[in-house]
């Protein structure tokens, strides 16, 4: 099975770090990245954050590489696509040039950094949970928290579903396949159905009384990590607007 | 003997004119560990939703301690606090984040602070061997561990009585035997253990008393050995002797057991009461 980035964040060494802490840093870089000129800010922030990323919450390289090449792709060809254009008289170069070009990319790739940092660290649950706390309402927060369970689940029982369609030759052309992508969808509706019941009986036998109160493992804000965080996003921002 | 939960002329139906359950008479002794044995469709899983509240019988009643249950709000949340229901699908019961916030469910519904429940989700996951396990998604967890996940978050509310449908579906060799070591121990710590299974073997195993399921009736019931040792009875309920119940009467038929001795529980038992008179039997060629 391969694990989705949101699994790989639940197992992160900094899973436990506040939430708080670990958007300051990377929404904070992100929002350096957008506003100041790409050079140098945007080098200085790739070089932090995938220091951190790979330094600090030590989040595998092959990891990393993995998830960022695949949008560091994209603008690439993003990129090529915009240094040239296509004209009366054919391809020509455009007028934007190459150093605009390059500062885009460098910029995007920047933001791409810091959002990794943020995916690869932090949940999708913790970030749920965190938006409750700064005033999202209570039961939009809930039902996402509770459909976030029941699509694994339901994605669970359709990859079942079609491993026994293709075990049984349900795919062995278009039409068998278009037909089997019919039933597996027809069946899955009542089977989710039927499981929400079931689910309903479970959490009503320990007591559920319409609110989904648990118990967060977070640790503490910390004086010392937030320090640092604001000295690495001080440093970028006189670095940034000082040399450009 | 104190009667901690008792069920009189239990009748339920299914919308649809399903009879899944009539006429059921049992009493729950404390401290004890009873079976519910019966085929599958035989309505294990519908009496034990009965047992907590899960579902509201038609005919008859359900008592906790002497006292008729009762469906209000308050009522429910009594009966839930004393008894615990780990369903057949772990999935189904398994919803928050995390191992850690998922068992903190239950205490926190009962009331407790922060501190309390704390304590009650790490004594659990202590119990259950989870440790280590506190911050994964439950969608990252193998069977077993699921399993016991779902009797942690049972267990973090301190139950009497612990109702447990088909424990062992769905686990490996491995699983089973940690369950088995879980089960055991909640017994000696005192706590009451109902469980449904339609394996003859485990019933033996882990069981004081069973209570043998057939098309919605109880039609036996009694200790281990007074069941399991009656033939008829168990082909009744269209379940048959395993080889471990044959051997059992094999060697009360050729006088290595007493009838009135402890009924072996494992191979490993039976294995060793054959051994012990006929060492040939046991030997293999090479
Ligand atoms: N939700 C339901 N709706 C209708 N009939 C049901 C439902 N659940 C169970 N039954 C029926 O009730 C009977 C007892 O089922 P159950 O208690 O699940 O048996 P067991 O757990 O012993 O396998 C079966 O005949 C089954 O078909
Ligand atoms: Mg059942």
């Amino acid at each position: 099975m391969t694990l989705s980035i949101d699994q790989y964040a639940h197992l992160s060494r900094w899973r436990e770090r506040p939430v708080l802490e670990k958007a300051l840093l990377a929404i904070g870089m992100l929002l350096l990245a957008v506003s100041l000129p790409p050079l140098p800010s945007a080098p200085c922030i790739i070089a932090c954050v995938l220091g951190v990323t790979l330094l600090g919450a030590r989040v595998p390289l092959q990891l990393w590489l993995r998830y960022a090449l695949i949008p560091a792709g994209f603008l690439l060809t993003a990129g090529l696509t915009m240094l040239f254009d296509v004209g009366r008289h054919g391809l020509s170069l455009s007028p934007a040039g190459l150093p605009v070009v390059c500062g885009l990319l460098l910029r995007s790739f920047a933001g791409i950094c810091c959002l990794l940092l943020f995916a690869l660290t932090t949940p999708v649950t913790d970030i749920l949970a965190s938006l409750r706390a700064i005033g999202l309402p209570r039961e939009i927060a809930e039902i996402s928290l509770i459909m976030y369970r029941l699509v694994f689940l339901l994605l669970d029982t359709a990859s079942a579903m079609h491993t026994a369609q293709a075990a049984r030759l349900g795919h062995s052309n278009r039409r068998q396949q278009l037909r089997a992508l019919g039933l597996l969808l027809a069946n899955l509706f009542p089977r989710a159905m039927d499981r929400a019941s079931r689910m309903e009986n479970g959490l009503a036998a320990r007591g559920w009384n319409g609110e989904f109160n648990v118990l967060r493992r977070t640790q503490p804000l910390s004086p010392t990590r937030l320090t640092w965080t604001s000295l690495l996003l001080g440093s970028v921002l006189l670095i940034g607007s000082l040399f450009s | 003997m104190n009667t901690i939960l008792s069920v009189q002329q239990l009748g339920y139906t299914f919308p649809g004119h399903v009879i899944a359950l009539s006429g059921i008479n049992l009493s729950i002794q404390q401290g004890r560990c009873l079976a519910l044995l019966g085929p599958n469709g035989s309505g294990k899983s519908t009496f034990l939703q009965h047992l907590n509240g899960s579902l509201q019988p038609n005919q008859g009643s359900v008592f906790l301690e002497q006292e008729a249950v009762s469906y209000s709000r308050q009522g429910l949340n009594r009966l839930r606090s004393k008894v615990g229901l780990v369903l057949q699908d772990a999935d189904d019961q398994l919803f928050a984040a995390s191992v850690f916030e998922d068992i903190s469910f239950g205490p926190l519904n009962q009331g407790l602070a922060a501190d309390a429940a704390r304590q009650r989700v790490e004594q659990a996951m202590q119990a259950m061997g989870l440790v280590g396990l506190e911050n994964r998604p439950p969608h990252m967890l193998s069977g077993g561990q699921k399993k016991r996940v779902a009797i942690a978050g049972a267990l973090a509310m301190a139950p009497e009585v612990l109702l447990l449908d088909e424990p062992t579906a769905g686990l490996d060799h491995e699983g089973i035997a940690q369950l088995i070591a879980i089960l055991h121990s909640l017994m000696q710590q005192g706590i009451t253990i109902v469980f449904s299974t339609h394996d003859v073997d485990l019933a033996c195993r882990l069981a004081d008393d069973i209570a043998l399921f057939a098309a919605g009736r109880v039609i036996g019931f009694g200790e281990r050995s007074q069941i399991l040792l009656d033939r008829e009875m168990l082909l009744a309920a269209k379940l048959s002797p395993s080889l471990l119940l044959q051997m059992v009467a094999l060697a009360q038929d050729k006088g290595l057991l007493a009838a009135d001795a402890t009924m072996p529980r494992t191979d490993h038992d039976i294995m060793a009461l054959f051994s012990h008179q006929q060492p040939t039997a046991c030997q293999t060629a090479g």
